[in-house]
């Protein structure tokens, strides 16, 4: 289970369909893919609540008309991750 | 009042005695040297420059030549801010290029005001054009045959300073810095332009500089608004002109190519985003026809 980081600790730049991240305690930078701004929204969607690979997986099939694999949500949490956007409960 | 107004022996004196106070682009400079060179190069590209008659300078700068035996053998000259060296000595016949790039590092390490970006910025119009490249992208060429056609204003052929407070270009006008085959290429497009002698053998190659337009000197006070970023690649057997790309993609490039990035922080963030809040983004790739690319050019901005 994976949920939010509090979002003020971070600076954004939407361009849809893409994200830059800033993180202000590791002062990087990341661009998200549109694929993983998906994802990330998923989170956003529900701040407060720990979110499963499963839920996840069942969401973003709902919003994307089905066209995702459960090995790509696995990729998209591992890159959440790394950049500090949610954290592993 | 302005350098040319002084006469030869006029500057080679200041420079020898007081310093030569003047502006060089946006920041006033106090500058000594007793090599002729630089007497020659600074009356020669910085002529339509203002003298700075007030006692302050951003940048004191002593450009010196060795003395006791090394004058004879192999000379070198050496680049001091502030009474400081911050490189190694370089030949001696080096000396203004050493200055242009000593007074870009002066900005690119002194000036975190400004977000800095590795990029030549022009305007026509009222809108800035963006040109960020690493050394080999064209961009210098490119820039340098912009600022000898009509309508366009240099602001820099190096250094974007974007300040986060007015959201603008400062200009920066000085000598365009062009390197190996880039200057013939130039100067055969453009028969008015003036250059310096062309030095040898410096780390980048032969170097020879440009001097700016006097209306892009005299603007220099009036900034400019980014309307677009363009990357340019030069690519000899390429012309694919203007392909647009993202915001997301350019957010990085232009933090790649900035000097202060990083330093700057939350600031640097929040400056690259306000460029792209404004800009439309486009990678240039083009095989070296200047008329072409300035016909490009020319139609971006006449597009808006």
């Amino acid at each position: 289970m994976w949920k939010l980081n509090p979002e003020d600790i971070f600076l954004f730049f939407k361009c849809d369909p893409e994200l830059v991240v800033y993180n202000k305690l590791t002062r990087s930078t990341s661009l998200i893919p549109p694929s993983i701004v998906l994802a990330y929204k998923i989170f956003q969607d529900n701040p407060s609540a720990a979110v499963s690979s499963d839920t996840l997986f069942h969401e973003l099939k709902e919003r994307q008309n089905n066209v995702v694999e459960i090995c790509s949500v696995e990729s998209y949490i591992e890159h959440l991750c790394q950049i500090d956007l949610i954290v592993k409960l | 009042m302005k350098l040319s107004d002084l006469d030869y022996i006029d500057i080679k004196h200041y420079l020898k005695t007081t310093g030569l106070s003047f502006f060089a682009g946006s920041f006033s400079v106090n500058l000594k040297s007793k090599i002729p060179s630089i007497a020659k190069g600074v009356m020669q590209l910085y002529g339509d420059s203002k003298i700075n008659q007030t006692d302050f300078s951003d940048f004191h700068i002593v450009l010196k030549a060795d003395s006791g035996i090394r004058r004879w053998i192999r000379p070198r000259v050496e680049f001091l801010l502030s009474d400081r060296a911050p490189f190694f000595p370089m030949p001696y016949e080096q000396a203004f290029p050493l200055l242009e790039w000593g007074l870009n590092w002066c900005v690119t390490n002194h000036c975190h005001e400004y977000l800095v970006i590795h990029a030549a910025v022009l305007e026509k119009n009222g809108k800035a054009i963006i040109l960020p490249g690493i050394p080999g992208s064209g961009k210098s060429t490119l820039c340098a045959a912009l600022v000898n056609t009509e309508g366009w204003r240099l602001l820099s052929d190096e250094l974007a300073i974007f300040d986060p407070v007015k959201n603008t270009i400062l200009p920066n006008p000085r000598p365009v810095s062009l390197k190996n085959q880039s200057i013939d290429i130039i100067k055969s497009f453009s028969k008015t332009a003036q250059f310096s002698p062309t030095v040898r053998d410096t780390i980048k190659g032969s170097v020879a500089h440009m001097k700016p337009s006097y209306e892009s000197v005299v603007q220099r006070r009036i900034p400019a608004v980014p309307r677009y970023i363009v990357f340019p690649k030069y690519n000899k057997d390429s012309n694919l002109g203007l392909v647009s790309i993202t915001k997301g993609e350019s957010f990085l490039e232009l933090a790649e190519h900035s000097f202060n990035y990083q330093i700057l922080g939350e600031q640097g963030f929040t400056s690259v985003a306000s460029i792209l809040d404004k800009c439309d983004c486009f990678k240039y790739v083009y095989d070296g026809d200047l008329s072409s690319a300035i016909d490009q050019m020319e139609t971006l901005i006449a597009d808006d």
